[in-house]
């Protein structure tokens, strides 16, 4: 528990760093582009947009509840928004150190901040679109006001889950950079192996068990249920995805701190 | 010793680096033990000890390991060997504007890098207007510094550093992009700090320097200290190894070079008497130089002089307060004379180096240097120059 609490206390104690380091990163982030932080918004709609017309309208994909369009995209949507915090944040997090050599090098300041900026910007994401979810959901009618609460819990789920896979692979892509090639692919692996585009009903029977190995598998099914039941399960749907993410954020911390200074002589 | 007087205790300091033929090699080396680096020693054993409010300079060659050491000190790696010890806060100047953001303005990246040292936003917010000040770059400070020359980056830079309050403050070699005025500034701020109690490590290739800024100083060769102790015996030690080496084409090679000057040498005349010389002086004729020079600001300056041999070495080098003259002040184009009654080095090819400097003697405002001249002689004594003296027969 050492490194967790390490990683928790070091992250309170700087948080004018973060807050300046978050300000650099949206700036650096949209700085030249013309439309500027509006990206933020449509590179997800851009997502929602394609795999519904790919998923519901060519494929034909229907959940168990209601047979139209808007409710696939109702319960697409309870999974894509999480899986695309996940993905960024990792894809991002494992990179950070590498993109902020040039400052580690050279000033001396707690390094677990890029970490911490990273998961900000994907969380601000997040939140900007289960906003906009949010409101599809009240346009509709089946918005469970409970569920603005009860997501917190998914939340910090997942949160966790992704800083111990930034730790992780933040620190051991710089001594393996293959990790750098390799990660895009296994995401995009896990994305297809979680039912997000799909029903977990289609997941053929002798698979199931193998499915089920995956927290996504279990942490989504929570996502659904809080979004659109209003229910938080208190059940192996949340125990598991809870144990594997205390678990690996603290593996996570235990990496980084451990390989810290020795990373830090191959920037 | 107390511990509140050790600023910074190292023993058996060593910092190595592991060195792999491939990526592939330092894979094989986790996963199935056997050792496939190289150990690459980048520094050390250095043990050393400063006390709080030392001033300690360091030379070296490059590669020696001298901003190892310096970066060891900052924090920004740790030993993989020895102890040390760093009390207190440091600031350091690694590298210019190193954790600078080139698409942020000058005033962002304060913010930015202050908030990197440690410091909060109300004390940020207060130390911001004297920051700004010191800077002094005008529109500049809110414009992204990707417009920035390197010596804005190096005021704004240096300006952060000695704000924040830091008990240890490193420099390293960063100095040499400012203009003069700024230069000046520097080396004011960086004495008010000295006497503040600020402990000071300070490595430049500028010897000069190093030997009027700091009191002590260590000699870094191959990663471990060659020589140590008084600045200005490191100093004559280094020199004179560099000569060796012949690195030491002449005295330039120890100042502060500045960009935009303050004052300038407009000649250098010398006369044997009343005739001008003509590259040969004899041996024992009085020699005069003229210096005429401009001062464009309204600056104390004065002026010194070096008379050094051809190969570098410096015969003698004085200037006007060190005889307890007082600096000229004022704009204005000015003539000084420099009477020398004897000549008395030997056989060679000799140079006269002008220098304009501040009235702490500190900082070059400008340096130039006279024709060579040839001293004939056919003495037969050994040495560099004739000593007056007398032989007693008992």
């Amino acid at each position: 528990m050492k490194y967790i609490f390490n990683f928790i206390t070091n992250t309170l104690k700087s948080t004018l760093l973060l807050k300046q380091m978050f300000l650099k990163d949206i700036k650096t982030k949209y700085i030249g582009s013309v439309l500027g932080p509006i990206w933020a918004v449509l590179t997800p709609f851009y997502y929602i947009i394609l795999y519904t017309i790919i998923f519901s309208t060519i494929l034909k994909v229907r959940f168990s509840q209601g047979n139209s369009t808007s409710s696939f995209v109702v319960y697409f949507l309870a999974g894509l928004i999480p899986w695309l915090f996940f993905q960024e944040g990792v894809l991002r997090g494992s990179n950070t150190f590498l993109e902020n050599a040039h400052i580690i090098k050279k000033v001396r300041f707690p390094i677990e901040i890029c970490i911490n900026v990273v998961i900000l910007s994907s969380g601000v994401n997040f939140i900007l679109f289960m906003i906009l979810y949010y409101g599809y959901l009240l346009l509709i009618g089946i918005l469970k006001p409970i569920s603005v609460f009860l997501i917190i819990v998914p939340f910090t789920i997942e949160l966790m889950i992704i800083l111990g896979f930034c730790l992780a692979f933040g620190s051991l892509s710089i001594f393996f950079r293959d990790l750098q090639q390799l990660l895009p692919l296994l995401l995009n692996a896990l994305f297809f192996l979680t039912p997000i585009v799909y029903p977990s009903e289609v997941i053929p029977e002798s698979l199931k068990s193998f499915f089920k190995i995956n927290p996504f598998y279990w942490l989504i099914k929570v996502y659904r249920s809080v979004i659109i039941e209003g229910k938080l399960p208190i059940s192996m749907e949340i125990i598991y995805p809870f144990l594997f993410s205390i678990i690996i954020f603290y593996i996570g911390s235990a990496i980084f701190y451990k390989s810290k200074e020795e990373f830090k002589d191959l920037l | 010793m107390s511990r509140d007087i050790i600023a910074i205790k190292a023993e058996g300091l060593i910092k190595e680096y592991n060195i792999y033929d491939s990526p592939k090699d330092r894979f094989k080396e986790i996963f199935f033990g056997k050792k496939r680096s190289k150990v690459f020693k980048a520094l050390g054993p250095i043990n050393l000890y400063l006390k709080k409010g030392d001033t300690l300079g360091i030379v070296g060659e490059n590669g020696a390991g001298k901003s190892t050491l310096l970066k060891l000190i900052a924090g920004v790696i740790k030993p993989s060997k020895g102890k040390l010890i760093v009390n207190g806060k440091v600031s350091a100047i690694l590298e210019l504007g190193a954790g600078f953001h080139p698409e942020f303005t000058g005033r962002e990246n304060i913010f930015l890098n202050a908030s990197l040292y440690g410091l909060s936003e109300s004390e940020i917010l207060e130390r911001i207007d004297d920051i700004v000040s010191f800077a002094d770059i005008g529109n500049f400070f809110d414009m992204p510094v990707k417009f920035y020359s390197s010596g804005m980056y190096l005021r704004v830079a240096f300006s952060l550093a000695v704000h924040v309050d830091a008990d240890i403050m490193v420099i390293d070699e960063a100095l040499a992009v400012g203009d003069g005025s700024f230069v000046k500034k520097c080396i004011d701020k960086i004495w008010e700090l000295k006497q503040k109690g600020v402990t000071i490590l300070f490595c430049s290739h500028s010897l000069y320097s190093i030997s009027t800024l700091c009191e002590k100083a260590i000699w870094i060769k191959e990663g471990i200290i060659e020589a140590e102790g008084n600045s200005k015996d490191v100093i004559n030690i280094y020199e004179e190894y560099l000569r060796k080496k012949e690195k030491i084409k002449n005295s330039e090679a120890s100042t502060i070079v500045t960009e935009k000057k303050l004052a300038i040498i407009r000649e250098i005349n010398l006369y044997l008497s009343d005739k001008s010389v003509n590259g040969t002086v004899p041996f024992r004729s009085p020699l005069h130089v003229e210096v005429k020079y401009e001062v464009f600001d309204d600056v104390a300056v004065q002026v010194g002089f070096a008379i050094d041999r051809a190969d570098g070495l410096n015969i003698f080098a004085d200037s006007m307060i060190r005889e307890g003259l007082k600096p000229i002040f004022g704009k204005g184009s000015y003539t000084v004379i420099i009477e020398i009654p004897e000549v008395t080095f030997y056989e060679g090819k000799y140079r006269i180096v002008i220098f304009l400097l501040d009235d702490t003697g500190l900082c070059i405002y400008d340096q130039k240097r006279s024709q060579e001249f040839q001293i004939i002689t056919n003495r037969k004594e050994w040495g560099i120059c004739y000593i007056p003296h007398r032989w007693i027969i008992k």
